[in-house]
């Protein structure tokens, strides 16, 4: 992830409505409000994931298995 | 309550005494679907194999409830939602309901959820709200909201539930139930509405140990149908049950699960310890951070699963669930992997406390079940997002998929909270014993309401 320190403020606004453009989902605007709102919780609780180190070079936890061992 | 033990019962005046009670406990909004027809015909079923001399099944005859997204065969799996009544009715029943009605026990009823199972609280639009048993006016807990309200309120004393972030523990505490979520993988999912695929469970929720042990063996078993689950041999529990907690070292998670907690919560924690002979502290230092992992992957999970539905119909989901998985379908790959990540490493810290503990005790729920409606809880001057916070202590836990049991203690005003109890993984029956002792102990005494039976 990259140094948030150095990142400009996240803009939820600005970002719902790239992703939602980008993922083909139409919004509303009632849903686009809870949607930015949302997002910036999600935002917060992304954040206090940053604060671990080295978890870039870290396992995620779901391992894929191609078939049983 | 008067008459013969229920054991001696035939099956058909229980499923007939539960139905009475279903329809006497009708103001909670706990039921759904009421399955009267087809759950007196199996209880007759049931009874007349016992004269024809057949063994009875371990829950010979007993009634239960099962959350609306388990599927029952006719009718269509809700799942707490507007956005689901379109669908084809059930096939077949649900795995962990073919389970249950394989030891003997009688499907009588569906019940009321937080939409999808997106929520701690037990709210719901297109339903209606599921009313805790001690006071209408509070939040009854959920996403097992109904399941847990009619064990609390004596109307069932077996209940099916599901649990991604604590939707078993935190309404069983709430509602003075017991409750067990299993090792992730141990029982089978086939047949139940997805919510998260990384992070959901079923599991029993019950009167008594007894009662949750026996769904428990009950509900084990191999399910192709279910990718997820691993293979393991069957793990019978009951017969374990009184063997108390000897040899077995309890500890207390401290540090994120030390507080905020109200007198109660705090007071249930302590008996428990107490009871259980736990003192020293551990402390799961990735725990606030395990709590974001899993916020992270429930909404990017969820968002996903329903984002073509959301943009073929917005209105059918309910608002507040709507944006909820607006926002998660939207979450950059990022943040889910940088929780995906968390998430190992939160299981490997956990796994190490283990080397020390058998068993770790931390609180379900930081306060008595808030009032219906409220947007924040002060609990020790903390002001918190009433929503989220009733399953902080969850929340964190759910990610390590290891078994987490929950003991009902009475609290202030006839209200209910509760301790989680807390095993390596595949160790359920550390945890079952826990609760057992606990309840032996009287640790969950003048907990249960009792509709007239």
């Amino acid at each position: 992830m990259p140094d948030r320190a150095d990142a400009p403020p996240f803009d939820a606004a600005a970002y719902v409505d790239a992703a939602s453009v980008a993922c083909g989902l139409k919004l509303s605007p009632a849903m686009r409000a809870g949607a930015i709102a949302n997002i910036e919780r999600t935002s917060a609780f992304a954040r206090l994931l940053d604060d671990e180190a080295g978890l870039a070079q870290a396992e995620p936890a779901p391992v894929f298995r191609p078939g049983p061992p | 309550m008067s008459g013969p033990p229920a054991a001696e019962q035939s099956a058909v005046a229980r499923v007939e005494a539960a139905l009475r009670r279903i329809e006497a406990a009708r103001s909670l909004n706990a039921a759904t679907t009421v399955l009267a027809a087809r759950a007196l015909a199996r209880a007759a079923a049931l009874d007349r194999a016992r004269s024809d001399g057949a063994a009875p099944g371990p829950l010979q005859g007993v009634p239960f409830v099962a959350k609306n997204l388990f599927d029952v065969a006719g009718i269509v799996t809700r799942a707490g939602s507007a956005a689901t009544v379109g669908d084809a009715p059930a096939r077949a029943d649900a795995f962990s309901v073919a389970a249950l009605e394989r030891a003997g026990a009688v499907l009588v009823a569906t019940t009321n959820m937080d939409e999808l199972a997106y929520g701690f609280t037990g709210e719901n639009g297109p339903d209606g709200d599921t009313l805790n048993p001690y006071d209408a006016a509070r939040i009854s807990g959920g996403s097992s909201a109904g399941s847990a309200a009619l064990v609390g309120a004596g109307v069932v004393d077996l209940a099916l539930g599901s649990d991604t972030n604590g939707s078993i523990r935190v309404p069983s505490a709430l509602c003075g139930a017991f409750g067990l979520k299993a090792t992730y993988g141990r029982l089978s999912r086939g047949g139940a509405y997805p919510f998260v695929a990384s992070l959901d469970h079923v599991g029993p929720i019950a009167a008594n140990p007894r009662l949750l042990a026996a769904a428990y063996d009950a509900l084990q078993g191999a399910d192709p149908q279910d990718p997820t689950q691993v293979p393991r041999d069957i793990g019978p529990a009951t017969p374990q049950l009184d063997a108390g907690i000897s040899g077995l070292r309890v500890g207390i998670l401290g540090g994120y699960f030390a507080g905020p907690l109200d007198p109660d919560a705090a007071a249930a924690l302590a008996a428990a310890a107490a009871v259980l002979g736990a003192g020293e502290a551990a402390e799961l230092r990735l725990a606030e951070a395990g709590r974001a992992a899993a916020f992270v992957i429930t909404t990017s999970e969820a968002g996903h699963l329903h984002r073509a539905a959301l943009s073929r119909d917005p209105e059918a989901f309910g608002p507040l669930v709507r944006d909820r998985l607006a926002a998660g379908a939207l979450a950059p790959a990022a943040w889910y992997l940088a929780a995906q990540k968390l998430r190992r490493r939160l299981a490997e810290e956990l796994s190490a406390l283990f080397a020390r503990f058998d068993l770790l005790l931390a609180p379900a729920v930081p306060c008595v079940a808030p009032p219906r409606g409220a947007e924040t809880i002060t609990v020790q001057d903390r002001t918190l997002p009433m929503r989220l916070a009733v399953g902080m202590y969850t929340h964190p836990l759910t990610p390590t998929g290891v078994p987490v049991g929950v003991a009902p203690r009475a609290a202030r005003d006839g209200l209910s909270v509760g301790v989680q109890v807390v095993a390596p993984p595949w160790h359920e029956v550390h945890v079952l014993r826990a609760l057992a002792a606990l309840d032996a102990a009287g640790f969950s005494r003048s907990v249960r309401m009792e509709v007239t039976r």
